[in-house]
C-alpha cells in the first residue's frame, strides 16, 4: 500500500533558512540549510521540500544546490523562482528529483506541458498558493504578492491537464499559524484532480497530519512544527500510525 | 576479479544520487557515457527517468544497445536496471507509442490504468514490497520493507520465474525482478534510504 509522507520543507532566502506567518516578509531565521538538511535526512524523512525564496537564483548555484543534494537520501522537490526549462536541467542535473513550478505557470502556462514531457509528469510539481477571498479561494503568486485572475479549482485542473505530477497546496491565510491546514481547501483539490496532494501551510500538531489526511491529503508538508517546536517526524510518524494511517516506518536492519 | 562498478550514462535520469549512494557503501563507481568503454566494468547500472520512448530511443541513438545485450550474456557480469532503467530490458513498451525495448527479460511494459489500476497516476512515494521468491538482490530485506516509487507503467512479465517481489498500487505489479545476472526494481533504491541501500549493496556482493 502507498504510504502517506511527512515532507519537511525549507524555504531559503540567500543566506539562511526562514519561516514566516502568512507569507509576510518578516520571517524567523530557521538555521543552516546543511545542518538542517543532514537532520532530516538522518531522521529519515520521506522526503524534502526545498524553496528558494531569494529570487536570485536564474542562474542556479551548482555548488550550493550539490552539497544540498549530495547529503540526501530520500526524494527531494526543489523550487522557486524557476522560470526555465534549462534552470530545471540543470536542477536535476544536481540531483533535485522533482522540480516545482509556481509564478511561471501563470504568465507561461505551456511551461507545465514542456516540462513535463521533457521530463516526465512525475518531476514536475506545481505549487499553488491559494488564499480564500470572501466566498472563492483565489491562486496567487510571486510569494503571495500578487493576485492571479485564476480561481483555484479551475487553475488546479489546468495544471493537471497540462501535464502536473503533483500539486503542493499552500494555504497562504494558514501559513505559519500552527493552527491546522484548511481541510476545506484539501478536500476540495483532492476531489478536482486525481494527482497526488501535498498539503503545506499551517500544520502545527501531529492531529493537523491526521484532520489532513482525512480530508484526501497524500502527503504532509510542514515547516514551523518542526523548526520551531519539539516534534520532529519521527513522531509523526508514531502518531499517525498509532491512527492507522498508512506510513513508511523506518528501516531497521 | 575485482568489482569494476559502473552507472551508465546515457543523458537519461538523475545518476548523481546513485553514485552517491553506492559511496555510502565505499563503492566508487564511474559513470560512463561511452559504450565502448562498458566492457571494462563487471557490476553495471542502467538508471533511468522519464519516457520508456525517451529513454531507449537515447540508448539506441548513442549505441548503447549491443553492449548491454553483450553485458547481459556475459555470466561473469551482472546488470542492473532502475526504474525506466528496468522497464526498457522489455521486449516493448507502450509509453509514448509502441517501442522495441532491450528484450532482456521477456515481457512489455504497460500504463498501470490500461492494466487495471483505478487509483492516482503518477504512483508516486514509499510502498512496500511483498518478496515472492527468494534472492541475492533482496538479501537482508525483510518483507513488506518500503522504497520509493515514481511510475505510471509497469512491467508484465512473460515468464513468472523472473518474479523477485511485487508492489500493489490498484494492481499487483513486478517491482523487483531478475533474470539470470541481470536484475531490475521498478523503485529507485538510491532514494530509497537505508532499505535502497542494503539493495545496492547486495547487488555489488551478488
Amino acid at each position: 500500500m502507498l504510504k502517506v509522507r511527512i515532507i519537511p520543507i525549507m524555504l531559503w532566502n540567500g543566506t539562511t533558512l526562514v519561516k514566516g506567518n502568512k507569507f509576510e516578509n518578516e520571517k524567523r531565521s530557521a538555521g543552516s540549510p546543511l545542518a538542517t538538511v543532514k537532520i532530516y535526512n538522518s531522521r529519515d524523512v520521506d522526503e524534502i521540500i526545498f524553496f528558494d525564496i531569494s529570487r536570485n537564483n536564474k542562474i542556479i548555484d551548482k555548488d550550493f544546490i550539490l552539497s544540498i543534494t549530495d547529503c540526501v537520501s530520500v526524494p527531494i522537490t526543489i523550487g522557486g523562482g524557476i522560470e526555465t526549462i534549462s534552470q530545471m536541467n540543470d536542477l536535476f542535473e544536481y540531483g533535485a528529483d522533482k522540480i516545482a513550478i509556481n509564478s511561471i505557470i501563470f504568465k507561461n502556462p505551456n511551461i507545465i506541458n514542456e516540462s513535463s514531457k521533457r521530463f516526465g509528469s512525475q518531476a514536475i510539481t506545481v505549487s499553488i498558493d491559494v488564499k480564500k477571498d470572501t466566498q472563492k479561494y483565489e491562486c496567487y503568486y510571486n510569494l503571495g504578492r500578487n493576485k492571479s485572475d485564476k480561481e483555484f479549482k479551475d487553475l488546479i485542473i489546468e495544471c493537471v491537464d497540462r501535464g502536473a505530477g503533483e500539486i503542493v497546496i499552500n494555504c497562504i491565510d494558514h501559513d505559519g499559524l500552527m493552527k491546522g491546514y484548511d481541510n476545506e481547501l484539501i478536500q476540495l483539490a483532492s476531489s478536482l484532480v486525481n494527482v497526488p496532494i501535498i498539503a503545506s501551510g499551517g500544520a502545527g500538531n501531529y492531529e493537523h497530519f491526521y484532520e489532513a489526511y482525512k480530508n484526501g491529503a497524500d502527503a504532509f508538508a510542514a515547516a514551523s512544527i518542526y523548526h520551531f517546536t519539539k516534534h520532529t517526524p519521527a513522531e509523526a510518524k508514531k502518531y499517525l500510525v498509532n491512527k492507522g494511517v498508512p506510513i513508511r516506518e523506518n528501516f531497521i536492519i | 576479479m575485482t568489482t569494476k562498478v559502473a552507472i551508465i550514462n546515457y543523458g537519461i535520469g538523475n545518476i548523481r544520487s546513485l553514485y552517491n549512494s553506492l559511496k555510502k557503501i565505499e563503492i566508487e563507481a564511474e559513470i560512463v557515457a561511452n559504450p565502448e568503454l562498458i566492457y571494462k566494468f563487471n557490476k553495471v547500472f542502467l538508471p533511468g527517468v522519464g519516457s520508456y520512448k525517451d529513454a531507449i530511443d537515447m540508448i539506441k541513438k548513442i549505441g548503447w544497445e549491443k553492449p548491454i545485450k553483450n553485458l547481459s550474456s556475459d555470466k561473469n557480469k551482472s546488470l542492473f536496471g532502475i526504474c525506466v532503467g528496468m522497464q526498457i530490458l522489455s521486449t516493448f513498451g507502450y509509453e509514448h507509442g509502441k517501442s522495441d525495448g532491450l528484450d532482456i527479460i521477456e515481457g512489455d511494459v504497460e500504463r498501470m490504468d490500461k492494466q487495471g489500476c483505478d487509483l492516482k497516476l503518477p504512483h508516486i512515494g514509499w510502498n512496500n514490497i511483498k518478496i515472492l521468491n527468494d534472492n541475492l538482490i533482496t538479501e537482508n530485506i525483510s518483507n513488506d520493507s518500503n522504497f520509493y516509487f515514481v511510475n505510471s507503467y509497469s512491467y508484465k512479465l512473460m515468464n513468472s520465474d523472473r518474479l523477485i517481489a511485487t508492489t500493489n498500487y490498484g494492481i499487483e505489479f513486478p517491482s523487483v525482478i531478475n533474470k539470470q545476472n541481470v536484475f531490475g526494481t521498478q523503485f529507485h533504491p538510491e532514494k530509497s534510504s537505508k532499505a535502497g541501500i542494503q539493495i545496492l549493496k547486495n547487488f555489488i556482493n551478488a
